[in-house]
């Protein structure tokens, strides 16, 4: 005889509402529906009474944790309806704070899972490093959360030699914190007992499932979107795929940590390339046209697909987030898996519901 | 009249859709999203495949009170998106892997179908 | 022996964390904390009422108000950027939570020192009027 147990909207370990009825037979799940909803904000429709300028700054405000890529996306795609383009120096700041964007969404990430199996010392020792890349990105961009770095023709603020000294003493100091954490995550004996084996999903799944991101990435697919020819400046930086073969919760965690210290290196490569020059182009006139931009968010890849009708306004904004991918793997993963690692699993995608539902 | 559009492979029908998704997947592409806006008060669908870091498109127009097939039968992942267009545009889909008829995002209470 | 020298270290650290109320931290100085309005030179054009993303600002030509919605404002700073007087500005203080809703300033329009002309003169007499 099976149960059905509600987990969420309201859970210690979601900071967001998803609700997920597991279907359980004893504590072991046969089934499961995901529930949606409950912060949908219609975002894709409000595109319509704002012109495209304007746009930029309600698409940072998509995700809190992802901002400044969901802006830099927006502006990309926008730029590819105008087919201006930017200046080399404003690519290489989009890529930093984008790559900072990511350093604090997978430390963030690391202690939201540490505190999912109940290690809440490890919680507080990822926020704390945490602090140190938000203060650089506050010093750079002047807001804390929402950076609003980019803008339609360029960026809004320059890389100083100020900012660029912060950066790199940050990153200094952050190096050996990570390397700190990963071994915890990596060795602890307690942590390997409750993260390997846990969810596998093997590489011909995840790629069918349609996932992306790290969840995709810990399959053993090296897919990532910073290799495709709209994103070519990341091939200049030495950029290489994470990938791990494992296919489980640990895989996942092991992907999140190797591709910080990628982001540390592309931050470095980037800072020591940086060309000098303008950095913004000014953009007139009105948006015709239909264009598709991505790009590899900490979660996945984002798709942005703008259409214009040549008003200032857009005709239609869509947005496929990293999480909307990933929701449908839970309902392979999770049917086999006991209820006390439920948590975990649904963790390990990294969700963000806010992105989700627009 | 519109410039530098996406490149889309146009489809009649939506046996010949089903056809083409088959064919993809057997090619081993991976569904990304798909599109729906409104056109000539019909939807207009895009079908968004990828592989190897490359785009392939399939457009599909859905003519007035037409109801188009699911490819959630074919590939899992589609069924949120699709769902998600049965809210947002009133569309229907056949077929589908899970149907929350209408109620993904919206409640009883809310508006119909208000991006159509 | 790892873990003596975590305990040792733990116990002369100095805690990460601040006493809040007590020892606050001053905002860096490229922090966007609250918009600063000076009437002196505005115009009364309504670039920043166009530009503000969160039509937190409306000027009113008629009253000559320049009104700003503190808790729609999202100091993006595109108004600091449009203004073609440079009336507006950013500064570094956090504002106060749950402060006054809105901000509603007169602007006192400055004749320009080409009043002399009998166009401006007129204009100017009309207003009065």
């Amino acid at each position: 005889m099976t149960t059905i147990i509600p987990f969420g909207p309201q859970h210690p370990v979601l900071p967001e509402p998803i609700a997920l009825k597991l279907e359980i037979d004893d504590d072991v799940i046969v089934g499961v529906l995901p529930s949606l909803g409950y912060v949908h904000r219609g975002l894709e429709t409000f595109v319509n009474t704002k012109d495209y300028n304007q746009t930029t700054y309600i698409c940072e405000r998509i995700c809190g944790i992802c901002s400044a890529l969901h802006g830099i996306t927006y502006t990309r795609a926008v730029e590819k309806l105008f087919d201006v383009e930017i200046p080399e120096r404003a690519q290489y700041i989009r890529v930093i704070v984008g790559e900072l964007n990511r350093l604090h969404s997978h430390i963030l990430w690391l202690g939201l899972f540490a505190d999912g199996f109940g290690f809440e010392s490890l919680f507080y020792e990822c926020w704390k490093y945490r602090e140190g890349v938000y203060d650089v990105l506050e010093r750079i961009t002047g807001n804390r959360v929402i950076h609003s770095i980019s803008k339609v023709g360029g960026v809004t603020t320059d890389l100083t030699k100020e900012y660029i000294d912060i950066t790199l003493k940050m990153l200094d100091t952050l190096e050996p914190q990570i390397q700190n954490i990963e071994k915890v995550f990596v060795n602890n004996y307690t942590v390997k007992k409750r993260l390997v084996g846990l969810a596998t999903m093997s590489k011909q799944l995840a790629y069918e499932a349609g996932t992306a991101g790290p969840t995709l990435r810990g399959s053993g697919n090296a897919i990532d979107v910073r290799n495709t020819s709209d994103w070519d400046i990341y091939k200049d930086l030495g950029f290489k795929t994470c990938v791990e073969d494992g296919g489980d919760c640990y895989a996942r965690t092991k992907v999140r940590i190797n591709e910080l210290y990628e982001s540390i290196k592309l931050i470095r490569n980037a800072i020591s390339k940086l060309p000098n020059g303008e950095i913004a182009t000014p953009v007139k006139g009105t948006p015709t046209g239909e264009a598709i931009m991505r790009t590899e968010q900490p979660r996945g890849e984002v798709v942005y697909y703008v259409k214009g009708n040549g008003t200032r306004k857009l005709e239609r904004l869509k947005i496929r987030t990293p999480t909307f991918a990933n929701i449908p793997s839970l309902l392979l993963t999770l049917p086999g898996a006991k209820l006390a690692d439920v948590p975990i699993i649904v963790l390990t995608i990294d969700p963000c519901i806010s992105c989700t539902e627009r | 009249m519109l410039e530098n559009t996406i490149e889309a492979t146009e489809i009649k029908s939506s046996e010949e859709l089903l056809k083409a998704v088959e064919g993809l997947k057997n090619d081993g592409y991976r569904y990304s999203t798909m599109m729906c806006q409104k056109e000539n008060e019909g939807h207009d669908l895009i079908y968004i495949f990828e592989k190897d870091n490359k785009l392939k498109n399939l457009r599909y127009f859905v003519k007035p009170g037409e109801k188009p097939k699911s490819v959630s039968g074919i590939y899992l992942c589609a069924l949120l998106i699709e769902n998600e267009y049965q809210d947002l545009f009133g569309l229907t889909f056949e077929g589908l892997a899970i149907d929350y008829k209408g109620h993904l995002y919206l409640t009883p209470n809310s508006p119909k179908a208000p991006l159509a | 022996m790892g873990m003596l020298n975590l305990v040792l270290s733990n116990i002369s650290r100095k805690p990460a964390t601040r006493l809040y109320p007590f020892e606050i931290r001053e905002p860096f100085k490229e922090f966007k904390g609250r918009l600063v309005f000076d009437p002196e030179n505005c115009i009364l054009c309504g670039i920043c009422q166009k530009k503000c993303p969160a039509d937190a600002i409306s000027v009113t030509k008629a009253d000559k108000t320049w009104e700003l919605n503190v808790f729609r404002c999202i100091m993006c700073t595109e108004c600091v950027n449009g203004c073609p007087k440079e009336c507006l500005s950013v500064s570094n203080e956090r504002p106060k939570t749950g402060a006054k809703e809105t901000i509603k300033v007169v602007v006192p329009i400055v004749e320009k020192p080409k009043a002399n002309t009998p166009k401006a003169e007129s204009s100017k007499a009309a207003s009065s009027k």
